[in-house]
Formats: C-alpha cells, structure tokens, sequence
C-alpha cells in the first residue's frame, strides 16, 4: 500500500465545497430573499434591512470563531446541546436540547405552509386549483421518504438547485440595479437611520432568520479537516451576507425606497417577481417561484435532518427515549427519529388545513419568527459556553482573537435577542396587546427551564444517564439499545 | 455444470461471523448497509487481533506485538498497523481499513477458505444483484442462534461471541438476531458486555459505535 493510513484517512474527509454547499443550502438563499425580504418590509414598514444582514453577519463572524474553535474539540450530533452542556453543565445543556428541539421543529414545520406558493401557478399552468394542504402533503411525503435514507444522490440533486437559486438571485439583483426607480440608486437600506428606532430589534431577528443553517458546519467537525470547517463557515456567511444585503439593497432601488414598503404590504406574494417580470419578462418569474419551492422543498429535508439528528443524539444520550437513538441496520439513519418528525409534520399540517389558516402568514412567516427567537436563544447560550469552555480549555492556538471573540459574541448575540424580545411584536406582525406577544418567549422561557430541571432530576434519579450527557457516541455504549 | 466443491469451513474468524451474521438468512441477502458492514468488518479483523493476543488498544490506541500471525489478512493488517505510525486510534483505523475496503478483502478471505461462494441474482430492469453465500444458508444463522440460546437461559457467551454480539449491537443487526428472543436478553446483553468484555474489546466496540454513529449523523456529499 503506497499511501499511508493518515492519507487514507484524509482521502475520506469531505471538502471545504461539501460543508459550503450543504450549509448554504440549509439557509435556503432564495427563500430568504424572496419571502423573509418582502415581509420584513411590510411588517416593520422599515428600509434597514440590508444593513441589518451585515450587522448579523459580522456578529456571526465574531460568534463563529468560538463555535468553530469548540467544534474541533467535541463530538459533534447535537452541536448547540453538546456545547451548552459542555461549557454550561449539563442542566443546562438538556435546557438548550429542548429549546433546540421546539425552534428546529418549529421552522422545519412552518416551511410546509410556504410550499403553497405553488398553487396559483399551477392554477396558471394547467388549470387547476389545488389547495395549498395538497401541496404540503406530497413535499411531506417526499421529506418523509428521503429522511429515512441516505440522501446521497438527492443531495447532488440540491446542489444543482442551490446554485441555480444564487444565479437567479444576482440575476434579479443586476436586473434590479440596471432599472433603478426615479431618483436613480441611493444608500437607502443602508443608512444607519433606516434601522434606528422601534424596528431595530425585528430587523435584527428577520435577519438572524436569514443566516439559520450556518451553524449546521460544524456537523462535519469530524468528517472534515478542521481548517475545512473553518475556511466553510466564513466562506458561508460571508457569501450569504452579500447575497442578501445586495438582494435586498437593489430590491428596494428598484421598487423605489418610497413606495416599496407599500408595494410589499400589497403583494405580500414576494416583491422579487413582481420586479422581476418588470425587469426581466414574465419567464423570469416563473423560473424563480419554481426555484422558491424547490428552494423551501431543500431547506424542509435539510431541517428535517437537523430535527431528526438532535432527536437521534437526545436518544442515544437517554435524555429522551432511547429508542430515538438508534440507526436503521439497512440504511445507517436515525429512522426513529426520522419517522417521529414526520408524524409531528404531519399532525400539524393536518390541523392548519383543518383549521382554515392562512397557511403563508400564519404558518410560514409565524413559524419562522418563532423559531428565530428559538435559534437565537440557542446562539446565546452557546455563546457564552464557548466563552467558558475555551477558557477552561486553553492551549497554545489560543491567540488573541480566539480570546477575546467569544465573549464580544456572547454581548452582541444577547444584546439582539433583549431587542428582538421587546419589540416582538412587530416582528410577529401581531398588535402589542396580541397573546402571541408575551406567549411565545414565554414558552420558550418554560421550555428552557422545564429542561433544566429535567437535568436536575436527572442527576438525582438517573446518575448513569446524567453522567453520558454531551458525551456523544465516545460514551460507553451500555443500554445503547 | 458440476456443484461446486466446498471445503470444510474453518470455524471462528470474527470478521467471517460477523459478515455471515449480516447475512439474510432466508434470500442470503446482506441485511447491512454497506458503510455499517464495512465499519463492522474493519473491527471484527481488528478483533480477530485483539482475541488472539496480537494487539491491544489501550486509552483508544492500537498496540500491536511483533509476532508475525498464520492468516494472511490478519497479519496484512498488522502490518499496516504496525508500520504506520501516522494514525493511532482505533476509530481511525476503523474509518482506513474501511477506505482500503476490508469487506472485500474479507469476502476474498471467505472464498478462498470455502466458506462462501460467489452467486448472481437476476433482477427486473436492475443490475444483477451479486451475493456471496455460504453453502448452506442455515451456517449463515448459525452465530446469530448461539449468541440468541445462550442469552436466553442466560449464560455467558464465549469471549469472541460477546465480541461478536458487541459488533452486532453497534450496527444495528442485534434487532434483528435477537428478535425472537424475550425483551429481557438485550439487557443480559448489556449486562454481559459490561461485565465480562475485556478492556481491549470493549473500546473497540465504542470505537466502531462512534465510527457509524458519525457516518449516521452526517449528510453525505
């Protein structure tokens, strides 16, 4: 044999394009641009958008430092639990668990409501109407199937979409600049005054919404070399920085910063295609809403992994039930845990079509706001468990930046999530006086807490149990089963 | 066509268990996905090593002797194992045996030594499904019944079946070689790797769960 085993080794890494391609794809550009831009507009009647996606991605980038300096020294299933365990005791950890499992379930779940954007194209195309619950029916089913099996293939099949959804966004985005509205391009949407006041804290968390996925790099911490992770996770967010701060800057160039925020609250359908049949041709419309639900069909397979992988890790950890924990012997995925998803998507989606909710407003965009307040909670959290964990864990990489980045991370993130927590409502599109106001981050409160003092129990009830939390599959595996 | 000549099967080589024991034992179909049955392999030939006093793993670390073994693949990856120095852990060595494909050089092993032989299957409008079984499919179930008997009663298992069913555990396969057996002799399972496995097999078992743990959690590109 002529190479040596570390190179066998290496030869099995994945690359820096894998983990970008995968990590992107979970943030599901086009979806963000197209959807969370317009209703972003409309709700806090504010142009600070683009400049809120930058502020997001260079706390991101400060925040990523520390994430990404962790990812390399624990295993990695459960990343935002494993590390909040680790750097914050294991209470804390089985807390953040909980809060991961309702935020992740809530998003993946709220995207079913998006996949209804097709029904009036369909009704275009061929003539027929079909409610949007159909629609989420067969993605669900789809996502059902795929989640049980190895998506070797498929995912080949979401890169190809992935990058056909950034060309078709910078081609709007160019479409947008070469047709500016009267008064030709201005910086609005990038002045500090358009993110100042009441909306600072909506914009900050619409835009925190943008970014989720990024954190899914550190997965690979184990498949790929640590510089691969590294070199990934800036590449991702800085990527999707521009991406979305030119998306939105040149929407709003295009619609003109005057009227475009009335436009957004009128066709709540997505600014993007109406500027882009303006732009481009009717064509160009049509490409990009076909994009948008294959774009929403990725991120609900690649949501439904992340659901299913913090399940499988709770459940190989017994801090749910172990049956959550085991693999499927024909296919090597956490099929429990999988299927267990599944059924939760499917209860909810047959509620809301039951129930006669607007499944884009009151699904989608409800959905994602509450699982952004989830996923910033858990930045939060980690954040600071970076900031105790490298502390306790020192070693000759740690530079200055490594020292001083997690703990500026830990004040950026909570400093976001107090402003998004007081102006919640008008990132919920609700009056001040509406139960989901103070109900949401009241859930998510009891949630955190109901976590850990489930930690705590188990310490008293279940020391076995308690001990193998955040170890991950280093642990022994007794009553693995 | 003549029948085939099969020679008389040498008995327990893990690595040629363990692959038996992934076998269906009805349609002599691998039951395995090829990553757990490769990971699986990739330990049980480690294994054989460590049963036969060739290797230890000490804190995760393969030690191997330098007293040469009568197998060829065993002593193959001894070899390898003792001249390359720039990968230690056995979870490591798992993930490079299964790159240098193991399950291969085991399913050589077996043909050569008569336990299996090489058959096609035709399939409607698929490529024709290649299967190596044994000469009779009941040896394939033959491990899979013992580990089950002696569970039962319950007895102690022999060091390489307790090792064995450790591996089977880790990927899966117990399900599946126990499901007749009462819900009581997964626990005597538990209670048996726990008390009776020695130190050197009992990381690799860890190591071989991590190993497909990690390949299970990862989406793949």
């Amino acid at each position: 044999m002529s190479t040596t085993a570390a190179q066998t080794l290496a030869g099995q890494r994945v690359s820096t394009a894998g983990v970008v391609f995968f990590t992107a794809s979970a943030a599901t550009p086009l979806t963000v641009c197209a959807a969370i831009v317009t209703t972003g507009l409309a709700a806090t009647g504010k142009l600070g958008l683009p400049l809120a996606f930058v502020i997001i991605a260079a706390v991101l980038a400060v925040f990523s430092v520390g994430y990404v300096a962790m990812a390399r020294r624990v295993p990695n299933a459960g990343a935002f639990y494993t590390y909040v365990s680790l750097g914050l005791g294991k209470p804390a950890g089985v807390g953040a668990s909980w809060v991961a499992l309702l935020a992740y379930n809530t998003l993946q779940i709220g995207l079913y409501g998006a996949i209804g954007t097709l029904a009036p194209m369909l009704n275009k195309w061929f003539g027929i109407d079909v409610p949007w619950w159909v629609l989420a029916l067969v993605a669900w089913v789809v996502v059902a199937v795929l989640g049980t099996r190895r998506i070797k293939h498929s995912a080949r099949v979401l890169l190809v979409l992935l990058a056909a959804e950034v060309a078709m966004v910078l081609l709007y985005s160019i479409a947008n600049l070469a047709n500016p509205a009267e008064g030709g391009l201005s910086v609005d949407g990038f002045a500090v005054g358009d993110l100042l006041g009441s909306a600072l804290g909506p914009l900050l968390g619409l835009a925190v919404l943008g970014f989720v996925g990024f954190e899914q790099s550190a997965v690979f911490s184990e498949q790929a070399s640590p510089g691969a992770v590294r070199r990934a996770t800036i590449i991702c967010i800085g990527g999707l920085c521009a991406l979305y701060a030119l998306s939105s800057w040149s929407t709003i160039q295009a619609a003109g910063p005057d009227t475009v925020i009335g436009d957004a609250q009128s066709s709540p359908a997505a600014i993007l295609f109406v500027l882009a049949e303006k732009n481009l041709g009717p064509w160009a419309a049509e490409v990009g809403q076909v994009l948008l639900v294959t774009s929403v069909l990725a991120a609900l397979i690649s949501f439904h992994a992340t659901c299913a992988r913090y399940s499988f890790a709770l459940g190989r950890d017994q801090v749910l039930p172990a049956w959550l924990g085991r693999t499927t012997p024909r296919t090597g995925q956490p099929g429990p845990a999988s299927i267990t998803q599944s059924a939760l998507a499917l209860v909810v989606i047959i509620a809301y079509a039951i129930g006669g909710w607007d499944p884009l407003t009151e699904m989608f965009y409800l959905a994602g706001t509450v699982g952004a307040l989830g996923v910033l909670l858990l930045l939060a959290a980690t954040a600071f468990a970076t900031v105790r964990f490298l502390r306790e864990h020192t070693d000759e990489e740690n530079t200055g930046v490594r020292r001083l980045a997690p703990p500026v991370a830990a004040i950026a993130v909570t400093a976001i999530l107090v402003l998004v927590v007081a102006h919640y409502a008008l990132l919920l599109g609700v009056p001040e006086e509406s139960p989901l106001r103070w109900g949401v981050p009241i859930v998510f409160a009891v949630v955190a807490i109901g976590g850990i003092v489930y930690g705590i129990v188990l310490r008293r009830t279940r020391p076995q149990v308690y001990d193998a939390i955040g170890k991950g599959p280093a642990r022994t595996p007794v009553g693995a089963r | 066509m003549t029948a085939p000549h099969y020679r008389k099967a040498i008995p327990g080589l893990l690595a040629d268990e363990f692959f038996l024991a992934g076998l269906d034992d009805m349609t002599g179909e691998q039951r395995l996905e090829p990553q757990a049955l490769a990971a699986g392999l990739a330990a049980a030939v480690l294994g054989e090593l460590v049963l036969t006093r060739h290797m230890v793993v000490e804190a995760g670390a393969l030690r191997v002797a330098d007293v040469a073994v009568a197998d060829g693949l065993q002593e193959k990856v001894r070899l390898w194992v003792r001249k390359d120095r720039s990968v230690v852990l056995a979870r490591d060595w798992i993930m490079v045996l299964v790159g240098r494909d193991i399950a291969t050089l085991v399913r050589h092993r077996m043909l050569a030594a008569g336990k299996v032989v090489r058959t096609s299957r035709k399939r409607l409008l698929r490529k024709p499904l290649e299967l190596y079984v044994p000469p009779s499919l009941s040896t394939a179930a033959a491990a899979g019944v013992r580990i089950a008997g002696n569970l039962s009663v319950p007895r102690p298992l022999s060091t390489p079946d307790l090792l064995l069913a450790g591996l089977l555990r880790a990927t899966g396969r117990d399900r599946e070689i126990l499901s007749h057996c009462e819900p009581g002799v997964h626990e005597e399972l538990d209670r048996q790797l726990r008390e009776n496995l020695c130190p050197s097999a009992a990381q690799l078992v860890d190591h071989t769960t991590e190993v497909l743990v990690t390949a299970a959690v990862t989406p793949l590109f």
